[in-house]
């Protein structure tokens, strides 16, 4: 709690905040924001935005609400994001814990392992996950976190590493504590806040995989997302580019809110330790 | 490192390669039984997974990277028609981003927080936010469709019959938007990384030692100061390569560049795993080659790189 | 001695601190002497030698009166040259040593690149470097302490200074090489006739080579005066408290050991 107070002390910490906490009550109330499918056809095609009321950002090719599609967008962009970073941090904890406990030959090869994904672009490597499986809302995650997951096992490994031969450490070694008690209760818990540190720029990444994939046309095809959005409005570029640009906007605007937050929060972790 | 990406790439073409028969005996238009066992028998689907896996590496030693299915041609040929291209959009906006990135950053880390710094924080902040792909679609609609003043797609006016400087001019004005996509976000980072170790410098004891010479200003913040936060923006851009070689295939999607990432594109809606694979393989030794040359400048900049004999 | 400067009253404040890290301060740097700063840590020794080659940090708050006898200020470099604590930081890492020995009396003697460098090699001589030449094309990573230590005084004097301000320069060395580099700066000042603000914790150490002494305490001067009267007959509690941690000031400080 005390850590959000400081938070909010920073200005960036307060924007990123404000841009997030809107955006998640939009995601979570998208239905009474926008009752019904928001990819139904709801009125004439290619209505231009800020002349009908009724369709203040006007409609697509078929007559689908933008506005609609832009707030349940949301509930994809940030839930996919969450839960890819969720997954890709959970990943990275265990390897590099595993990396940096086991030590020896398990190090060394996990290391590779995490090598190997830092070399392969994480974007070809979610590309071609999903076009091989199948594009749906689960393994879109999977995909991103997969492409993501090296740099904090890299980081858990690391901090392992400084903390093990530390002293609180030494002495739960000493009073006999099993390796793995030793893991969770010491280590994990010291090695945990640079990584979560990290966890914004995971966030940020992932939503912005998520939109290239389904501007790709590699989302799930039933649900409405940003990114596929942004794809359909290219097909009329020329004559309504409003169609890709409001989406991309509300896509800059929540990564901008999740680096803000994440630049406060940079702020407030060297604010402390001054 | 390879090896594992090899293996990586092997699983997915397993999970994959089922599909891809049944893909192509639709794309001509169903076949009967003997058809899909003989070509199982070609994918060498009816043996282990451990004979498949030898297989595999083993052609792979021999830099055969398989049979595209959707082109009917070898990968590494296709991969290698496509590769120049990439690289030269890639490597254009690299330098632009790292010249203009390093730049602007030397201005906003030369007096930090003072209102030149703020604004120039700010407005990278913003612009790396940017998706490129989506920033590709703006620029073309306000340069190419808008203005006029730049095409849309490709990388030269087709069968223009252009030659020496004026095909070389053709193909800089088809890079222009392509190139400045991909290239902002970069020079956002850059800008940012390059401030933010600008700003770690000022801080050491040298940089008081630099001033207690009387130097001027702009030699502590170019030769000292710069000049050290030149260091962790190389590794940067390292890092970034793998990145960056993933973002060009979005961009070349969008202006139609006939490069390697389009290839991926395409190998993706034509169900062309073994092609996919083969892109994968191939960037991955891309990156590694990128880093290697990276290291090389790395130990150029920096002198307590590798071994060295204590003077005296 | 004439004064070469008379702070009065000076105060200094960093940013951010409403506590000043030095008040009151009244005193006089003669030209020609040797004044060693005493204090223990946090005393504001350093503060006092940043404010007069006006290093301070941004957003310091500077009152008092600091009257040079040439009528304005030293130039940093040109008129004042300033050895820092730790060598090893205090020498910029990715350029060679003689670019860093070089560039000082570059600007100010107005050489060109080839004299700069034959001046540093000169300077480089003079510190008593072995093998000079290969020095000059070293990095900062290749020499031990002591060297780097050299080399940042050939640094600071590069450009001939009539001052030279060393702040605690030979305390991250060890004992041996801490006695080779007092007696360097012993004979390089009294060769050039230089006025030598040497800072330090070090009481026996002061007191081997300087003419003056002042004390230091909290931000304050506690007492200054000749070496030997502050010596025998301190006048300040603390001063005697300071004396008498040093039993052993009687036996030949190591200064005359080193330089024999
Ligand atoms: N850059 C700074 N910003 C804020 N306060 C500072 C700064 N430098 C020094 N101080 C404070 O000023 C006071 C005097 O510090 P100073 O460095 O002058 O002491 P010193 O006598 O040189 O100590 P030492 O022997 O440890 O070098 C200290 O309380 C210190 O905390
Ligand atoms: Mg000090």
């Amino acid at each position: 709690m005390r850590r959000i107070r400081n938070l909010m002390k920073t200005p960036e910490g307060m924007a990123g905040f404000g841009i997030l906490a809107t955006l998640i009550l939009v995601a979570l109330f998208a239905p009474v924001l926008s009752p019904g499918d928001p990819l139904r056809i709801a009125g004439d095609p290619l209505l231009a935005p800020f002349v009908d009321p009724a369709f203040p950002l006007g409609t697509d090719r078929l007559g689908r609400d933008v506005l609609a599609g832009i707030i349940h967008g949301t509930r994809t962009s940030l839930a996919v994001g969450i839960a890819a970073a969720i997954a890709a941090i959970a990943i990275g904890l265990c390897v590099g814990l595993a990396a940096g406990f086991a030590g020896g030959l398990v190090e060394e090869a996990l290391m590779r392992v995490i090598d190997a994904f830092q070399i392969v672009p994480s974007f070809l490597l979610a590309l071609a996950f999903v076009s091989v499986i199948g594009a749906s809302v689960p393994v879109v995650v999977l995909a991103i976190a997969l492409g993501a997951w090296a740099d904090p096992a890299r980081l858990t490994r690391a901090q392992v590493l400084s903390i093990r031969e530390r002293d609180y450490v030494a002495a739960a070694r000493v009073i006999g504590m099993h390796p793995v008690e030793i893991a969770w209760k010491e280590i994990l818990p010291n090695a945990l806040p640079p990584v979560l540190a990290l966890s914004a720029i995971i966030v940020a990444a992932a939503i912005l995989t998520e939109a290239a994939l389904s501007f790709l046309g590699l989302g799930d095809p039933n649900i409405v997302t940003w990114g596929s959005m942004i794809a359909e409005g290219r097909n009329v570029l020329r004559s309504s580019p409003s169609l890709s640009i409001f989406p991309g906007i509300a896509l800059v605007v929540t990564v901008i809110g999740v680096y803000l937050l994440s630049e406060g929060f940079g702020k407030t972790l060297a604010g402390s330790e001054a | 490192m390879l090896l594992i990406v090899i293996l990586l790439t092997f699983l997915l073409l397993e999970s994959a390669s089922g599909d891809a028969v049944d893909a192509y005996l639709l794309s001509i238009g169903g076949g009967d039984a003997t058809v899909a066992q003989s070509l199982r028998q070609a994918y060498g689907l009816d043996q282990s997974v451990f004979a498949r896996l030898w297989l595999y590496v083993s052609s792979l030693a021999r830099f055969d990277l398989g049979w595209s299915v959707a082109f009917d041609r070898p990968v590494l040929d296709l991969i290698f028609e496509r590769l120049p291209n990439t690289l030269l959009l890639m490597g254009s906006a690299t330098a632009l981003s790292f010249g203009l990135g390093s730049a602007l950053g030397i201005v906003a880390g030369a007096r930090p927080e003072s209102a030149g710094d703020r604004v120039l924080s700010t407005v990278s902040l913003i612009l790396y936010a940017i998706p490129s792909f989506w920033l590709g679609l703006v620029l073309s609609i306000v340069f190419a469709v808008q203005l006029r003043w730049l095409p849309t797609s490709g990388i030269e006016t087709i069968a223009s019959g252009k030659t020496g400087l004026t095909r070389a001019a053709d193909i800089a004005s088809h890079l222009v938007l392509p190139v400045g996509a991909l290239a902002l976000i970069y020079t956002a980072l850059f800008l940012r990384v390059m401030r933010a170790g600008m700003a770690d410098v000022w801080a050491l004891d040298f940089v008081l030692f630099a001033r207690s010479k009387g130097l001027s200003r702009s030699r502590i913040v170019l030769r000292h100061v710069a000049r050290n936060a030149l260091l962790p923006l190389v590794t940067m851009l390292g890092l970034q390569s793998a990145a960056m070689l993933g973002g060009s295939v979005v961009i070349e999607s969008i202006f139609a560049v006939p490069g390697f990432g389009r290839l991926a594109q395409e190998a993706v809606s034509g169900r062309d795993a073994p092609l996919l694979m083969g892109i994968i393989l191939v960037s991955a030794v891309l990156v590694i080659c990128i880093n290697l040359v990276i290291d090389l400048l790395y130990a150029a900049l920096d002198p307590r790189v590798g071994a060295s004999e204590p003077a005296a | 001695m004439s004064a070469l400067c008379e702070i009065r009253e000076l105060e200094v404040a960093y940013r951010g601190n409403s506590v000043p890290a030095l008040t009151n301060i009244d005193l006089d740097i003669h030209a020609g002497e040797r004044l060693a700063i005493i204090g223990e840590s946090g005393s504001g020794k350093s503060t006092l030698a940043r404010t007069i080659a006006r290093l301070l940090p941004a957003g310091a708050r500077v009152r008092g009166e600091m009257r040079w006898s040439l009528g304005q200020a030293p130039l940093p470099g040109r008129d004042m040259g300033f050895v820092f604590q730790d060598p090893a930081a205090s020498l910029n890492p990715v350029l060679t040593v003689g670019e860093q020995v070089a560039e000082g009396a570059r600007l100010h003697l107005g050489l060109t690149r080839r004299t700069a460098y034959e001046r540093a090699l000169d300077m480089l001589e003079r510190v008593r470097i072995p093998d000079p030449a290969k020095v000059l094309k070293a990095f900062p990573h290749q020499l031990s302490g002591g060297q780097r230590q050299r080399v940042a005084i050939a640094a600071a004097l590069a450009a001939g200074p009539g001052i030279l301000i060393a702040d605690e320069a030979t305390s991250a060395l060890d004992m041996i090489v801490q006695a080779e580099i007092v007696s360097l700066l012993d004979e390089l000042v009294r060769e050039a006739g230089m006025t030598l603000i040497f800072i330090t914790h070090d009481i026996a150490l002061a007191s081997g080579f300087a003419d003056r002494v002042a004390i230091f305490r909290d931000g304050g001067l506690v007492e200054a005066g000749p070496t030997g009267a502050i010596l025998t007959s301190p006048k300040d509690v603390y001063t005697r408290a300071l004396l008498a941690s040093h039993r052993d000031l009687s036996t030949p400080p190591l200064i005359s050991e080193a330089a024999s």
